[in-house]
């Protein structure tokens, strides 16, 4: 399962791209994906980028899920 | 003052949502979102969607419900969303129940992907808990598609639903912040898969320590069938001559290279040459075998791969890999584990049945591999990285298309058979089935065809396969009950199939070069030019035919073929060349075929390009017979040296179609055969020849059609020197050329422009 959150591609190398989740970064494969170019945002499933998402619908869940973040933080 | 109605009423509601909401990350989100308003409950996914059944404070559930349907996750669409009242049932806690039967989920399966740099540091970690466990994997890394056996990608449907995860795993697989968060193979030695030597005859032995045992046993020079991802490999020391020498004798297999497999990059580079592109390509984590040029000399035995150029390398891809490989080794032979021409056998029984006369010991352990996957080979030819064979590591990674396309069932050809499903603008291969010449090949086609299907949810409507009438897998459409059918030309097939990869639409000039075909006139087909598109194609252009005397057997021998087009250059003047054919080969059996071609009997007639490699190869003395299909025109083609100014003359005749003659290029070699040129001349002549030839062709077929993109195509197109040349002549004309990158130009890519032809023929 994955947890949907979007990620922003920041570098593309033969499939693999390197992607920033709220300032972590972490690899991820592209190749269940068409055309991933950088500053895509990806939805992320088990170590393969499975969907691009629109930009404005990634910032906007980011943000979601930011407060939901916070909230669980703050018990 | 009165407090009315201060105190806030506990109610519980239940919520019905349908739509996309499952393998979209809902139900954690559902998760965070009650736990944030304080609610208790459960979700739980259902046939149609997701249930919830929450508790709380009815503002706070009301104010739920409005950010359930606001704030959904970005792949989640709810399309229907019912809530009723229900009686409290005084929930503790907000969970997660376990999945119900699911019906719709993400089809995307994942391949298989080699082990991360996380978890090879844990690997050889001593103070890791999983310190040395050979099946470590995360959330990165691990197998995926070959242990799969329905969707969704859970745990309970995959192989390692027989492991009950012990309580440190399943803590690691339960905790978001952790890298093993829902990785559906985690494990450990506590509670995972484990590994077992046994000796050829199924007894397990006594072995503490079974993967250096394992090694150790290679070291000795035995023979060791190892389970990995996608099947058995045979390993054999690949510094041990009377070794391999060996293994070559029991596979019953007698030049075709052997795969070899090294730690790392530096042991790689002992014995071949690494381009940081070929670099690259061995440490991706599809980890496919590279084809790498030889270093001269180099420490490996001479049988690893006899009279070639090359070497097939690949780096570990599983922990289990590494630590047999850290046991000492330059390079392991790592070849599939199959008698000849079989499939590589995955079941432990299956191994020790079919595998008992090639090894001496056996390295397996119990975690099932529900679809078998060899390793892919890839080459870099011509700027790019070529698949030689598409499969671990890259399937079912989908190519994708230009437009929709209903589903279809592609079964392919016969030789290097991959089957493609369709969905939407997704066309996912299969993994490199085999040939379709035995029973065993065959039914693990059937068995791919079941599985892909069900794993990727694709219900086809229309069922395609080759024109051939006599290949299994035509014979397996004309079969089926259900579905629209098609037949497709075999070149057509190839064309399309390098027109679909590229994205191209419309119509454009093909150069099908292979090996055979079924043409639609009923002859064997295999030096085409087509001006083809999705919908339809006519021929253009062909080679003049000659006769394929004994017909397949000329293609395990090709003196035949060379009998063949000196016959046809030369008449009976044949037996006055002096060429090194009428040395090695009896003289009546040259008659007995040129009579064979006389009278016509059992010698079809083919315009085959690869065929004529073989002829060319077998008049210029490289070789007579073949141990593998290509062998000798791939010998003809790694004997050419780097650069000549001189082709030779060429001539087509314009009739119906463009008949490219073949018999001055006949004369040419022989001519260059008998004045003792060396070889290395002569093979880089007859490929300037035939790079000059089909770009003077392409443009005669420009002036006539009005088409300027040309899409190669067709097994010959694994010959670097005809690839790299056309696509350098054609563009210097000012051509359009697009080749084979996302699947082979062999006939391992045919399913796909077989589905990509259904579709436009019966889609419509």
């Amino acid at each position: 399962m994955c947890l949907a959150i979007p990620s922003k591609i920041v570098k593309i190398e033969n499939n693999m791209g390197i992607i920033d989740v709220e300032g972590v970064t972490r690899e991820t494969n592209l190749i269940l994906i068409e055309d991933a170019r950088v500053g895509d945002y990806v939805i992320v499933h088990a170590g393969f980028a499975i969907r691009k998402i629109d930009e404005s619908e990634a910032l906007e869940s980011l943000k979601i899920l930011r407060k939901v973040a916070a909230m669980e933080f703050d018990g | 003052m009165a407090v009315k109605s201060m105190v806030p009423e506990c109610i519980a509601r239940k919520f019905r949502v349908n739509g996309i909401v499952q393998g979209v990350g809902f139900r954690p989100f559902v998760y965070g979102l009650a736990n944030r308003y304080r609610l208790k409950g459960e979700i739980a996914n259902t046939s149609s969607g997701v249930s919830l059944h929450v508790e709380g404070f009815r503002e706070d559930i009301e104010s739920f419900g409005r950010d359930l349907i606001q704030s959904c996750p970005p792949l989640a669409r709810i399309t229907d969303l019912v809530t009723s009242d229900e009686p409290l049932k005084n929930f503790r806690k907000f969970t997660i129940a376990k999945s119900q039967h699911q019906k719709t989920v993400s089809t995307l399966i994942s391949p298989d992907v080699s082990i991360c740099a996380d978890c090879f540091k844990e690997l050889f970690d001593p103070t890791d808990r999983r310190y040395r466990y050979p099946f470590i994997n995360c959330t990165n890394c691990g197998p995926r598609y070959t242990i799969i056996d329905h969707i969704p990608y859970d745990r309970p449907n995959t192989s390692m639903r027989k492991f009950k995860m012990c309580r440190s795993c399943q803590s690691e697989y339960d905790d978001p912040g952790n890298r093993r968060f829902h990785a559906q193979p985690n494990a450990c030695a506590v509670c995972g898969p484990q590994v077992t030597l046994y000796d050829r005859a199924g007894k397990k032995m006594d072995a503490p320590n079974p993967v250096e045992h394992a090694a150790a046993l290679i070291k000795e020079g035995y023979l060791l069938a190892v389970k990995g991802l996608g099947g058995f490999h045979i390993a054999a020391d690949a510094e041990n001559d009377e070794a391999v020498t060996r293994l070559r004798q029991r596979k019953l297999r007698e030049e075709k290279p052997l795969a070899l497999m090294s730690t790392d990059l530096s042991d790689i580079a002992v014995y071949a040459h690494v381009d940081a592109e070929e670099e690259n390509l061995l440490t991706s984590p599809q980890r496919p075998i590279v084809l790498l040029r030889k270093r001269i000399p180099n420490p490996l035995s001479q049988q690893v791969s006899p009279r070639n150029t090359y070497f097939g390398v690949m780096l570990p891809y599983t922990p289990l890999h590494y630590q047999i490989l850290n046991c000492g080794f330059t390079a392991l032979v790592m070849t599939s584990g199959n008698r000849s021409e079989e499939p590589i056998a995955i079941d432990n029984d299956d191994a020790f049945a079919r595998l008992a006369d090639i090894a001496d010991y056996f390295l397996t352990h119990d975690r099932e591999i529900y679809l078998r996957s060899d390793d892919s080979i890839v080459k870099r030819t011509a700027g790019d990285t070529r698949f030689m064979r598409r499969s671990r590591g890259f399937v079912p990674a989908p190519v994708f298309l230009k437009c929709r396309v209903p589903p279809v069932l592609a079964c392919g050809a016969e030789q290097k058979n991959t089957v493609c499903l369709t969905k939407g603008n997704q066309a996912f291969l299969s993994q490199h089935i085999g040939d379709l010449e035995n029973l065993a090949a065959y039914d693990f086609f059937k068995l791919t065809i079941v599985h892909m299907q069900r794993i990727l949810d694709i219900h086809p409507e229309i069922l395609v396969c080759d024109l051939h009438p006599d290949y299994l897998s035509t014979r397996y459409v004309q079969e089926q009950e259900k579905g629209q059918k098609l037949q497709v030309q075999h070149h057509h097939a190839h064309v399309v199939s390098c027109m679909s990869e590229n994205g191209l639409e419309g119509e454009v000039i093909g150069l099908a070069f292979d090996g055979t075909g079924y043409g639609t006139d009923g002859s064997i087909w295999g030096g085409e030019i087509l001006i083809a598109g999705p919908a339809g194609f006519k021929r253009a252009a062909s080679l003049s035919t000659v006769s394929l005397p004994a017909g397949a057997s000329a293609i395990k021998e090709p003196w035949k073929m060379a009998v063949s087009y000196l016959h046809a250059a030369f008449g009976e003047a044949l037996w006055n060349l002096d060429l090194p054919l009428f040395k090695a080969i009896d003289e009546n059996r040259i008659v007995r075929i040129i009579e064979m071609i006389t009278k016509k009997i059992n010698s079809p007639a083919t315009s085959s390009l690869g065929r004529l490699f073989d002829g060319v190869a077998a008049i210029a003395g490289i070789r007579t017979h073949v141990f593998f299909e290509g062998q000798a025109a791939m010998e003809l083609e790694m004997a050419a040296s780097e650069k000549t100014p001189v082709f030779y003359d060429y001539e087509w005749k314009s009739e119906e179609i463009y008949q490219v003659m073949v018999q001055p290029i006949i004369r040419a070699v022989v001519r260059d055969v008998q004045e003792g040129l060396p070889l290395a001349e002569i093979s880089a002549r007859f490929h300037l020849t035939l790079i000059r030839m089909f770009t003077d062709l392409c443009g005669a077929i420009r002036a006539d059609s009005g088409l300027n993109r040309v899409a190669l195509s067709g097994g010959v197109f694994q010959n670097a020197i005809l690839l790299s040349g056309l696509e350098q002549a054609l563009s210097h004309k000012g051509f359009d050329v697009y080749s084979h990158r996302q699947v082979p130009a062999n006939d391992g890519g045919i399913s796909l422009g077989q589905a990509v032809i259904a579709a436009a023929v019966l889609g419509g």
